[in-house]
């Protein structure tokens, strides 16, 4: 690669968010360690939501919002507890890798018939694939355990001397994986190939007749999403110790459908707030569990009627405001007053 | 000259209407054709037929000798058979710049480009080049960076022939390239449909606006009801007594 195209647009960008990223770094490293143990297990989970709820925006930018993604993840926890729980038990690494792919070939084999529809049908057709393979968790007990699953899954074996037993080394695992995921899914997107996607999303019957395989290029980001939710899976399984079909529920499905929609999915920071914001809720009712999806149904309705596109388009009004309010105090009576929209 | 497509019998039915009836065409490389028939004779489809936007239901379609048969759309428009769309069709959401830049999907500058279809427009080393190139040619440079909604009706419909260009077609299907325009726009889109055929781009465009139709094109193919009923020079086709009755009516018989 020559400088010239290392400098390009699109590589600055990637090197600003890499940057932006690292003076964060530091923060998500010593943040465990000032966290009691409960506070780092939400941590730990909150990490992986967001690996997971990263994947799901990806599959969004395709123009369908799927109802599989939950039980697709189910697949890289599932492949990860059978074969680290065998008589001869696999190295969790091997797995790590292995569940995402397992998640990725089925996402690959459903794609035909699911990404044939668009819109709702696209909604109830992964919403019916997700419940059958949720299914396929609950009826093929002899290898999955049926509707008790699989206990005394084994935490990874350690490398560079972290300690995936404890939370604190599991967390940095899990913290790990979603800013990994977080700024590899950033640089797709400003590639060619995610400019594509959104120009097939845009536009699919132009595009096709742009010369653009719009098929390849919607089945792309269904496939490559699962992906990372197999990733997220198989670290969601270890942390718990054990997994069953309860875990992959339309309940937490919900909770990330309902982050894109408070968060919004044009940038990448919106799903995130949006998670952060219904863990917040979660945390803060946490007396009152069977209270939370209620709070949750309401986000999701306040963030549609009065947010344009979610939490992430408040965020540049804000950010607007902020700046016309320094900028009329350090310019005295200027009077342009910046509307923050 | 050689023919470039090559319609033979071709038929579309949609369960018991025949929306398209055996009608074969061919024409000619380097040629302007115009299709034009009264509305609901069968023009659109046989666009759908010929871009793969639509499956036969009989008949072959050829380009440059190739059947067309079972390719989908993407494939035949790299074959270099590309079409603009009836409503106009465009990235709303995207610049004028960013449109042509995603027409260049198939595009890999002077080297690579003979993997697909070269085209016949000048070939540049990047992709950034020939947008800028085609934007110019189109005169949509001053527009370039505005976004493609908030651009007037007429000047959408020239940016998606813009963006038709720059899959480097060797031949254009314009589906009504002409409608909603006022007679400047008319006269300038005109003038730029035939300079593509100076730079040897066959086009074969559906248009209501007889007029310019028969300044435009070289041979004219009339069809009502599905069916061919005219083909030749405007003057041929002008006085063919079964395209005035289609446009006209049967005069009306004034001794009853």
């Amino acid at each position: 690669m020559t400088r010239a195209a290392l400098l390009s647009p699109v590589n600055k960008r990637f090197i600003k968010a890499c940057s932006g990223t690292a003076l964060v770094v530091p923060l998500l490293v010593g943040l465990p360690h000032i966290l009691s143990p409960y506070w780092q297990s939400v941590s730990v989970l909150f990490a992986i939501n967001v690996t997971l709820v990263l994947g799901y925006r990806l599959i969004t930018t395709m123009g369908g919002w799927s109802f599989a993604h939950v039980s697709t993840m189910g697949l890289g926890a599932y492949t990860m507890a059978i074969l680290t729980t065998l008589e001869n038990p696999w190295s969790f690494w091997i797995t790590f890798f292995l569940g995402p792919l397992v998640a990725g070939v089925f996402a690959l084999l459903i794609a035909y018939p699911v990404l044939r529809t668009r819109h709702y049908y696209f909604f109830l057709s992964t919403f019916a694939a997700g419940e059958a393979l949720r299914q396929c968790y609950v009826q093929f007990s002899g290898i999955t355990g049926g509707t008790y699953g699989i206990a005394f899954v084994p935490r990874p074996e350690s490398i560079l001397g972290i300690d995936f037993k404890t939370t604190t080394g599991f967390y940095y695992l899990a913290m790990a994986l979603a800013v990994s995921t977080g700024l590899a899914l950033y640089r797709f997107e400003l590639s060619r190939y995610g400019a594509t996607i959104k120009a097939v999303a845009a536009n699919e019957e132009l595009s096709e007749s742009n010369g653009i395989n719009t098929w390849a290029y919607r089945t792309l980001p269904f496939v490559l999403g699962s992906v990372v939710a197999g990733f997220a899976g198989t670290l969601y399984g270890n942390f718990n110790g054990i997994i069953g079909p309860s875990d992959f529920t339309a309940y937490l499905m919900f909770k990330l459908v309902a982050a894109a929609i408070v968060g919004g999915v044009v940038t990448f920071y919106g799903p995130v707030l949006g998670l952060l914001f219904l863990t917040a809720l979660e945390e803060i009712f946490r007396d009152y569990t069977d209270w939370v999806p209620l709070f949750w149904g309401f986000s999701v309705i306040l963030a549609l009627l009065f947010t344009k596109g979610g939490l992430e388009s408040v965020v540049p009004g804000i950010a607007a405001r902020v700046r016309s309010v320094r900028a009329e105090r350090d310019g005295g009576q200027s009077g342009q007053k910046l509307e923050g929209s | 000259m050689a023919t470039i497509l090559e319609l033979n019998d071709i038929a579309k039915r949609f369960g018991k209407l025949d929306a398209v009836k055996n009608i074969s065409l061919e024409i000619a490389e380097g040629e302007i054709r115009g299709l034009i028939g009264p509305n609901g004779s069968g023009k659109t489809t046989i666009f759908h037929l010929i871009s793969g936007f639509e499956k036969l239901t009989s008949g072959t379609v050829r380009f440059q000798g190739k059947s067309l048969k079972g390719k989908r759309p993407h494939q035949i428009a790299k074959l270099g058979l590309v079409r603009t769309f009836q409503l106009t069709s465009i990235y709303r959401e995207m610049t004028v710049r960013e449109n042509v830049m995603t027409g260049h999907h198939l595009y890999s500058g002077r080297r690579g480009a003979s993997a697909s279809t070269s085209g016949k427009l000048p070939l540049f080393e990047t992709t950034e080049e020939s947008a800028a190139w085609i934007l110019e040619f189109m005169n949509l440079t001053e527009d370039a960076d505005k976004l493609a909604r908030l651009l007037p009706a007429g000047m959408q419909r020239v940016l998606s022939i813009a963006t038709a260009l720059a899959v480097r077609p060797e031949m254009l299907l314009l589906d009504e390239p002409l409608a909603g325009l006022d007679p400047t726009e008319k006269a300038r889109i005109s003038q730029k449909i035939k300079s593509l055929r100076d730079y040897g781009i066959t086009i074969l465009l559906v248009e209501h606006d007889v007029r310019s139709v028969l300044s435009i094109c070289d041979r004219i193919t009339v069809i009502n009801f599905g069916q061919k009923i005219a083909e030749g020079t405007a003057d041929e086709v002008t006085s063919d007594p079964e395209v005035i009755e289609a446009y006209l009516g049967r005069p009306a018989d004034y001794d009853a």
